[in-house]
């Protein structure tokens, strides 16, 4: 989306004001009907001052100071990354291209308020680029003054097509602050460009239910109630809006289809997502493994983390993250030896062991896996999926009495889990 | 005069070359509040050290670890714990069980000094401690105390002379996860008050969390699973008189079906059948209103009440919970604070039973500013007749590098908003620095009148600070009634009593429940300011056991006492079921 826009040269500033006049000598006499002698200096004064103006007009937008940021204990990778495009602006500070990379580097490692800053400094630049004002809009609308974001996102429309996400997100800001009638307009020219925009649906059924204009409501969110962006919200609102119309039965259907629903996917955003390229680091790393794996790319995700431990060989976390990811190919040896060298580096966590428990009991090695799944519990004792899991182990073996008091474990932590509550039954049942 | 033209001319076009060289950022409005407000008299001076409250949190070692627990932060409670008419305090700490960090218990001498009298008391103990919960629940008479902690929670008897017993395992209450909110309510109308206790997280400590430039700090909770609320019931006395304890009914009650990351709780009938119910809020989850089905069970209601999500229909971090008849329609609505990065959200009630977020339509979504809040109360600070609303503020994730002081990075200031009387708050955080002025990482924030004068005082509690007793001095713009419900056969105060001062026209509604704000145990004694209104017809109170009756009120500006029992019984309200209401 970036695109830098050439701004003409100011001329130079003594050509623009002219060429001067030859003053009157001083035996010249007054003329009748001439300009009085005062009114010259005035003139070229004017003009001076059109001609300064016209410079002051013409001139480069002014840039912030480039912020500086404390990256005291940031990975080195984060840190080496912000150093080298800090040190790209301050090379050329009137380049939007260094100024946004910049922007989006801090902004991807959360270092928001600079990455505000030079967002700012990347709008003024380049100010015919919606993305930038959109970006900073975003920061602001996470921030402590959400209303500040209004006229970024003014901004950022203006500068797109009527269905854009600024828009969108602008008319959601309106709603959000009760400005109903705002939101409405917004997400109608929305609608008017796309008549199929989810998003904007969502939206006018939302501002529907806050008027309890329940029929317009009704309308927009049964539209949407099984887009996967928006199914979940417009249920939860369907359900209230047949409560309130006294339609119980309606109000239950929805409820309990509402009960089974994943979350929404979140709207597709490429400018978020362009952003969140710019992570580095092991978090980076590990991020973009965990978006291969929900993708069901797992072998390509392992490569990653193969990267990950090779960089930061003493990250546990970057090891227990690539022994549940080669658990996913089902290579449960490879599993076990990557998180003995994740506990290797943090025997105090108890997630690990409870992975290093859950792949060796893919091995059927049931002993072994008791004992990592017990370490789980004593490091924390109310995890009851560890208890329930040493409960699984000790029935495999044979030992009905240390599987019935883990099964109790499991559910004096969690007395809503079904599957315990069934197994325990079940051994008594034997018994 | 000749240069005035050019001069003008200049001006003009510098002024609107200024204005096009603005960007989309507007002047960052740095203050909370609106301005104008800062000429207003505050309500609110700190006499913390006044009154000789000397208490510092101790939310644990800063070692590095982030340990999830220290910024969720400690409660206190107001409460008479010896009966003498004046509220003590009770403040607890966050050190561990370790630390010799211990809870303070203060008692109110006749002067308005606190003293410490935590020594042998047996509340002065170290631990995790989150929230209380005040109640008496062997009806003797005393308050007595649940403590809730990570990793479990403890239930304190009150044996008269300042000092109380733990009541330990026999008490019935084995909770070995981690507890937040508690209160006391009698859902089964028994006469004998149950206990709720909300639990968070199944935390794993030894998880480290970074954010994405690769500094360590507090886990999100996004982290960990949700767990369940806990329900235990009171068994009341055997035969021989004896106090039976409680027992779990969590599974039986049906709070077992839908686990969720709890911090908020409020114990109050939210449907309008006389019964209670259970609205637990939920961090960065749907809220969960437990509607109480009146045979022992309750049934998960939030969603279509309208009380789960925000009005775009997404859960939200929830956290403190405040309730109250914001409008004046005869209706208490629920206020739940929220992250930096979320609006507030207030539910207004309407019809009966059912809940719609108006946050933006009562100007709290406009705010200038906004914070991550934790407590709140909504009460009539300044006798107007209308409930205004307070909250305190405090960061989870640090807004930036480490600092020094270390709760420096979560700091942040609290916010006081005045309700005009239709139900629109405008920010006059501005007007009361007391409160508002210095950036704290608060957490608990209890309402009481401390001092006697018939005005709410607040006490707040911070993380890593000192706790503040902030008093009541707004000009009183009309009167007031501080009300007291109690159950004398059960000699207690009448937890769950909805009380009513009726005026004309007017009508003023309020419910006697301690366990309100976040983690915190409030007055139980409810408070009216009463505007210009300076006779009162009535005082009609709906005890828990669902009968009515009606007091007179000679006079206002006082304190009056009310018992069961003793006034006039009147046909109940038309419950909202009755009324073909849902």
């Amino acid at each position: 989306m970036s695109r830098r826009k050439k701004r003409a040269r100011p001329a130079p500033a003594g050509q623009a004001a002219g060429q001067p006049a030859s003053p009157p000598g001083p035996e010249a006499a007054p003329v009748a009907g001439a300009p009085p002698r005062w009114r010259l200096p005035v003139l070229l004064g004017v003009l001076l001052l059109l001609a300064g103006l016209w410079v002051y007009l013409n001139r480069g937008p002014s840039v912030p100071e480039v912020p500086g940021v404390d990256l005291r204990d940031a990975d080195p990778e984060v840190a080496a990354a912000v150093t080298r495009a800090r040190d790209a602006v301050l090379r050329a500070p009137r380049s939007a291209a260094d100024w946004g990379r910049l922007a989006m580097i801090l902004h991807a490692h959360r270092y928001l308020r600079e990455a505000a800053t030079c967002y700012t400094a990347t709008a003024a630049l380049d100010d015919q680029n919606p993305f930038w004002p959109y970006m900073q809009a975003l920061i602001l609308l996470n921030g402590q003054e959400p209303a500040a974001a209004v006229p970024c996102l003014e901004q950022a429309a203006r500068l797109t097509p009527p269905n854009s996400l600024p828009r969108l997100r602008l008319a959601g800001l309106f709603l959000e602050q009760g400005r109903l009638d705002e939101a409405d307009a917004e997400f109608r020219k929305v609608l008017a460009a796309g008549p199929d925009d989810a998003h904007a649906r969502l939206g006018l059924g939302q501002v529907a239910a806050a008027r309890r204009q329940d029929d317009e409501a009704l309308d927009h969110l049964r539209a949407v109630a099984d887009n996967p962006f928006a199914r979940k919200r417009a249920c939860a609102l369907l359900a209230a809006v047949y409560e309130r119309r006294g339609d119980r039965a309606a109000a239950d259907g929805v409820r309990r289809r509402l009960a089974g629903l994943p979350d929404d996917e979140p709207w597709p955003d490429d400018g978020a997502e362009h952003v969140a390229q710019f992570q580095v680091g092991l978090a980076g790393r590990l991020e973009r493994a965990r978006a291969l794996q929900l993708q069901s790319q797992f072998t390509e995700a392992v490569r990653l983390l193969r990267e990950a431990v090779e960089h930061y060989p003493a990250a546990d976390a970057a090891w227990s993250r690539l022994g549940t990811g080669l658990g996913l190919l089902k290579d449960f040896p490879g599993a076990e030896r990557a998180l003995l060298k994740s506990i290797e580096l943090a025997p105090g966590r108890a997630d690990h062991w409870f992975y290093l428990g859950a792949a060796r009991k893919e091995q059927r090695n049931y002993r072994a896996a008791t004992e990592a799944f017990r370490k789980a519990a004593e490091l924390r004792p109310t995890d009851a999926a560890a208890h329930y899991q040493v409960g699984e182990c000790l029935e495999a073996q044979g030992d009905r009495v240390g599987a019935i008091a883990a099964f109790r474990a499991a559910l004096r932590c969690r007395p809503d889990m079904a599957e315990a509550r069934d197994r325990l039954a079940r051994l008594k049942d034997k018994s | 005069m000749a240069p005035a033209l050019p001069c003008g001319l200049l001006c003009g076009l510098l002024g609107l070359a200024c204005c096009l060289g603005v960007g989309c950022r507007q002047a960052s409005e740095k203050a909370s509040g609106d301005p104008t407000a800062a000429q207003q008299p505050p309500w609110f001076t700190d006499v913390t050290a006044e009154v000789g409250l000397d208490f510092t949190h101790d939310p644990g070692p800063l070692d590095g670890k982030y340990f999830l627990p220290q910024i969720i932060g400690s409660g206190a409670a107001l409460f008479d714990f010896d009966n003498d008419g004046r509220l003590d305090i009770y403040l607890l700490q966050n050190g561990g069980p370790r630390s010799g960090s211990k809870n303070k218990l203060f008692r109110q001498r006749p002067d308005g000094h606190f003293e410490d009298v935590s020594a042998g008391s047996g509340l002065d103990f170290a631990g995790h401690c989150m929230g209380v919960a005040v109640g008496d629940v062997n009806n003797d008479g005393l308050p007595d105390l649940y403590v809730s902690e990570y990793g479990g929670g403890r239930l304190f008897l009150n044996r008269g002379r300042g000092r109380f017993e733990e009541a330990g395992k026999e008490s019935g209450i084995d909770n070995p996860m981690w507890g937040t909110a508690v209160s006391f309510l009698d859902y089964d109308r028994d006469g004998w008050l149950d206990l709720v206790v909300v639990n968070y997280l199944d935390l794993n400590p030894a998880l480290p969390c970074n954010n994405a430039a690769g500094l360590r700090d507090y886990c999100s909770p996004n982290n960990f699973k949700g767990t369940v609320t806990r329900l235990y019931r009171n068994r009341g006395r055997d035969a021989m008189g004896k106090w039976l304890g409680f027992e779990d009914r969590t599974e039986v009650a049906g709070l077992g079906r839908t686990p969720g990351p709890g911090l908020g709780l409020l114990c109050a009938d939210f449907t309008g059948d006389g019964w209670p119910d259970i609205f637990v809020a939920n961090d960065a989850w749907a809220n969960h209103l437990w509607v109480n089905q009146r045979d022992g069970t309750f049934k998960e209601e939030a969603i279509v009440r309208g009380l789960a999500f925000n009005v775009r229909g997404e859960p939200q971090g929830n956290m403190g919970v405040a309730f109250g008849d914001v409008d004046g329609d005869g209706l208490p609505d629920v206020f739940v604070t929220h992250l930096t990065s979320e609006q507030h959200a207030l539910w207004r009630q309407g019809p009966r039973g059912l809940f719609q977020d108006r946050t933006g339509a009562a100007g709290l979504a406009s705010a200038r500013w906004r914070g991550t809040g934790f407590g709140t109360v909504l009460a009539d600070f300044d006798h107007d007749g209308a409930l205004d609303l307070a909250l305190v503020n405090g960061r989870v994730a640090r807004a930036g590098p480490t600092t020094e002081p270390f709760w420096d990075a979560y700091a942040e200031r609290n916010q006081v908003f005045a309700n005009d009387g239709a139900g629109r708050f405008r920010d006059v955080s501005l007007a009361n620095p007391a409160l508002c002025a210095k950036p704290n990482v608060a957490r608990g924030l209890a309402v009481g009148d401390l001092d006697g004068d018939g005005a709410p005082d607040l006490l707040v509690t911070q993380i890593g600070g000192p706790a503040r007793v902030l008093r009541n001095v707004a000009p009183r713009r009309g009167h007031w009634l501080l009300v007291r419900a109690l159950d004398p056969a059960r000699k207690r105060d009448a937890l769950g009593a909805e009380v009513r001062v009726l005026a004309g026209k007017r009508r003023w509604e309020r419910l006697v429940q301690t366990g309100h704000s976040y983690l915190c145990s409030n007055d139980p004694r409810v408070h009216f300011g009463l505007g210009a209104v300076d006779r009162v017809e009535a005082i009609e109170v709906l005890w828990p056991d669902g009968r009515t009756e009606r007091f007179p009120c000679p006079a206002v500006d006082r304190v009056v006492e009310v018992r069961q029992g003793q006034g006039t019984p009147v046909k109940a309200p038309l419950t909202a079921k009755e009324a073909g209401q849902p």
